[in-house]
């Protein structure tokens, strides 16, 4: 089957880079899907979840089945026919999500945006669905 | 001639002075590590939002148009300086003020954007008025960045500067520590005007402004992080060798004065000696 090079870099770090068979993200317009020669294009992120399908070749076991997941803050992503680069400020890993601290920030981003009324909420916003994204990747809700 | 004792003092003072020398040598070698690291993990985002900023250039040609690339007659330049908090590396310091200062050529209305103690105490007599400052090490340096990005993005699209200049430090090597300058504001996309036609143009959504509005910002921050990066680590190799030469300096004082002190205490045994055996034929007489 055919593959794209998929490359999540953060300022900190480079978080993933792989041969892979389709990218999800979600697109400020709507998640979108990258397959192998999708037309070129570049698109702004909102906070979400990024998934990505690994080949056979390139994948460790346990990915295999679940495909690689990162909650990312918002960011870019630019496709190419052969690759997609995701550009974020934070991307975090399943197994780097501390449930408590997640469930915390949920708290948290939701006070805050509930006392910005009418004034500029974005940040708050981006905070909430960052928070949002990682507990959903742990699959535990906020409970 | 000095006494056998003030030898005996310097040779102490000297090894106080080696081991302090010394001790900073290896804790500016540690951190170099940590810093080289830290600059090469920023590598790969580097070259994808240069990437990107090239190909939406490419792509939307002259029609790009952003508050951040709006390049108008320069009245107010502004200087964005990077150097380090702490001194005893060197020429570090001082070469970096020396490049600001020839980048400002004596414009006196320029305003100043300090990062790092050394540095605003080097130019605390200059004429230039100081919009802002910040320590390097107070804390991390992406929220640093954002400061100071946030900080030169009001006083541009206010109208305070026109134009505004870094200079900071490239880390070569070790060995080598360039002070550069660059223009950080306005932006200019490389390839904008060259329109790519057909095949390659990309498309842009939610549109063509709504991406370079979100990528510009963090294009910007995302150069003053990297410059940080780049300077830290300078700083650290310029100690480094600054602290390995004073340790070999007092190794070879220490030498030195041994020696002297060997020699005026064999010339003192050899004088007792003589006073000695002097002293003997006298009485034998």
């Amino acid at each position: 089957m055919a593959t794209t090079h998929l490359l999540i870099v953060t300022p900190e770090s480079k978080r993933f880079e792989g041969d892979v068979e389709i990218a999800i993200a979600p697109g400020s317009a709507g998640d979108l899907a990258a397959l192998p020669n999708h037309a070129p294009m570049l698109t702004t992120l909102r906070p979400g979840i990024v998934t990505a399908r690994e080949t056979q070749a390139s994948a460790t076991a346990a990915d295999a089945a679940t495909g690689s997941r990162f909650a990312i803050d918002g960011g870019f992503m630019q496709i190419t026919p052969d690759s997609v680069i995701v550009l974020t400020d934070r991307a975090v890993t399943p197994g780097e999500v501390e449930l408590e601290s997640a469930r915390a920030e949920v708290q948290r981003a939701r006070e805050a945006l509930a006392q910005k009324q009418g004034v500029d909420d974005s940040k708050e916003r981006i905070a909430l669905a960052f928070a949002l994204a990682k507990l959903e990747l742990t699959g535990r809700g906020e409970a | 001639m000095p006494t056998l004792r003030q030898l005996r003092d310097r040779v102490r003072s000297l090894k106080n002075t080696q081991q302090i020398t010394r001790a900073m040598k290896m804790v500016a070698g540690a951190k170099i590590r940590r810093a080289e690291l830290d600059m090469r993990a920023a590598r790969p985002y580097a070259a994808a939002i240069g990437d990107t900023l090239n190909k939406l250039g490419q792509s939307a040609g002259a029609g790009l148009n952003h508050p951040l690339m709006q390049a108008r007659e320069v009245r107010t330049r502004g200087l964005l300086l990077m150097t380090a908090d702490k001194g005893l590396c060197g020429a570090f310091n001082s070469n970096l003020v020396r490049a600001a200062s020839n980048e400002l050529g004596g414009d006196a209305a320029a305003r100043l954007y300090l990062v790092g103690i050394k540095g605003r105490v080097q130019l605390k007599r200059t004429p230039n008025p100081v919009a802002a400052a910040w320590p390097l090490g107070s804390k991390h340096f992406r929220e640093l960045a954002r400061e100071i990005a946030h900080k030169i993005t009001e006083d541009f699209t206010s109208g305070a500067v026109d134009q505004v200049a870094l200079v900071s430090s490239r880390f070569v090597s070790t060995l080598v520590q360039r002070p550069t300058t660059t223009r950080l504001l306005p932006i200019a996309a490389a390839g904008a005007g060259e329109r790519d036609p057909g095949k390659n143009a990309f498309e842009f959504e939610p549109d063509v402004g709504a991406v370079l509005a979100a990528l510009l910002p963090k294009y910007l921050e995302f150069t003053i992080f990297q410059a940080l990066l780049e300077t830290q680590a300078s700083e650290f190799a310029a100690r480094l060798i600054a602290m390995t030469n004073a340790t070999d300096n007092a190794g070879k004082l220490i030498d030195e004065i041994t020696l002297a002190m060997n020699k005026t205490r064999q010339a003192s045994i050899t004088k007792e000696i003589l006073e000695i055996v002097g002293g003997a034929e006298a009485l034998k007489g």
